[in-house]
């Protein structure tokens, strides 16, 4: 699934949201590495929101902003 | 202890009318009270938030599949396109809708069971369907919350055709259950057990009336019904030069997707079953007692939403939904007792003190979360796009953000295909 990740990504985004932390029982994917590579390289963080995404779980969604 | 005699049919008059009437009520109330505390939490579904940004931008000119990809059929994404029509945001209102549907569910149960049994029976028939569309159905307006209701509808008409049957001619109501069941394929493509079910118990009660070449005649015009919103959908695609992206979303893209077989799944599995046995045993001890033409639908139906089921692989919980019909309607006739019928009322009546306890109490804090996150997003990305990659959809409809491509749903990036 690397390469739709990739066709999102090449629109180059204004704004992205993602949950950084590898939750429990959660191992990095390719996805992961694909887009924290591209954060890393593109954009800086601007807000972080504790949420709860799945069920009763609640986690921190960051919020990068295109450099 | 009941009265009722397995075979027997309760008592007609006033009475045993105002009790269903009464359980119809309590199943429509149920339905509201479980639901109440979580109206309007835009958080209270996962997979509702991608159906409503996808109906929503369908009234901006985006086709699905074409601008926003998904495995699902165009039927659901016409629904949450015709909830948008409601006034507000969308979220209130696919809710209510949803459990509009849920309730509607439930209250054909009753009425296909208080005909045959004591209407103690019928009211938990109904409210073993609206507790299980709660308790499997994880968030709101998953697709079985619609697909099942016309799924009942079909199932209902097929009791009554094989339990009364008509002429020798195609009767109006195989015709209505066939387009219900091809409806319910544009919703969910595993509806396709439920129809095929339904289709064969038609033609075998054809089958006594019919000679052979009329009998195939007649499977061809239920095919014909049941496959007509389906390919009205893939001409209207073909016509606009889209069918290969509608049929790879629709039929191709399934089989590469894995089974989904993990041990997370195994232990949903095992998870389910146990959270099924109050309809389980019931069935299970009753199923001999059920009177034979009754049965053989149920039966057959059963093992339609059981295929359904395990079909998809994955076991997440909302997936079994199409099972707890067929499951409720058959589990009733363990209901006549009352210490078998307590089970589904106590688990409602507990739900409903649940809710009441914690009352909006996450609907207040997710939306404040949400107005938090999509706050704190760039003016900018109505114009400039956003990428959810992982957090909540609902983030692109509350913002009006522009899509960076047809692949919005964060789970296509972040689960295991």
């Amino acid at each position: 699934m690397a390469d739709i990740l990739r066709s999102a990504l090449a629109h180059r985004p204004l704004a992205v949201v993602s949950v950084p932390e590898l939750r429990e029982g959660k191992v990095a994917t390719d996805n992961d590495r694909i887009l924290a590579a591209e954060l890393a390289r593109a954009y800086r963080p601007v807000a972080k929101q504790n949420i709860r995404l799945y069920g009763a779980h609640r986690v921190d969604a960051v919020v990068w902003q295109r450099r | 202890m009941t009265a009722y005699a397995p075979f027997a049919v309760p008592p007609r008059g006033i009475r045993a009318i105002d009790r269903a009437a009464l359980a119809l009520l309590g199943v429509a109330l149920a339905a509201i009270a479980l639901r109440l505390g979580q109206f309007g939490n835009p958080l209270a579904g996962l997979d509702e938030q991608f159906y409503l940004l996808a109906g929503d931008r369908i009234w901006r000119g985006d086709l699905p599949y074409v601008d926003i990809w998904d495995r699902k059929p165009a039927g659901l994404f016409l629904i949450y396109a015709a909830i948008r029509a409601l006034p507000g945001n969308g979220i209130l209102a696919y809710q209510l809708v949803a459990t509009v549907c849920l309730a509607a569910t439930g209250m054909v149960a009753v009425h296909l069971t208080h005909t045959v049994l004591p209407p103690r029976a019928a009211l938990c028939a109904g409210l073993s369907i609206v507790v299980y569309g709660i308790v499997l159905g994880t968030g709101f307006g998953e697709a079985p919350i619609f697909y099942d209701l016309l799924t009942i509808l079909a199932g209902a008409l097929v009791i009554a055709l094989r339990e009364r049957p008509g002429g020798r001619g195609i009767d109006p109501r195989a015709v209505a259950a066939m387009l219900l069941c091809g409806l319910s394929l544009t919703v969910k493509t595993s509806a396709v057990f439920e129809s095929c079910c339904f289709g064969a118990l038609l033609l075998d009660a054809d089958r006594r009336r019919l000679p052979p070449a009329a009998l195939g005649l007649r499977a061809a015009a239920y095919l014909a019904i049941g496959l007509a919103p389906t390919l009205a959908i893939a001409a209207f695609y073909a016509l606009h030069g889209d069918w290969q992206v509608f049929a790879f979303a629709n039929f191709r893209s399934a089989f590469l997707r894995g089974s989904g077989a993990t041990q997370d799944s195994a232990g949903r599995l095992v998870a389910m079953l146990v959270l099924l046995s109050p309809l389980l045993v019931p069935t299970l001890v009753e199923w001999r007692h059920i009177p034979r033409e009754r049965r053989m639908v149920l039966t057959a139906w059963l093992v339609a939403g059981l295929l359904s089921f395990v079909a998809i692989g994955r076991f997440y919980e909302h997936y079994a939904l199409p099972l707890v019909t067929p499951l409720a309607l058959t589990a009733a006739y363990g209901f006549r007792r009352l210490w078998v019928a307590a089970l589904p009322i106590a688990l409602a009546g507990l739900m409903i003190a649940g809710n009441l306890s914690h009352w909006g109490e996450s609907r207040r804090q997710d939306a404040s979360d949400v107005a938090a996150l999509a706050a704190a997003l760039p003016a900018g990305v109505k114009s400039g796009c956003l990428f959810v990659y992982e957090g909540p959809t609902i983030l692109y409809h509350l913002t009006g953000a522009c899509l960076s491509g047809r692949y919005v749903f964060p789970g296509h990036f972040t689960e295991p295909e």
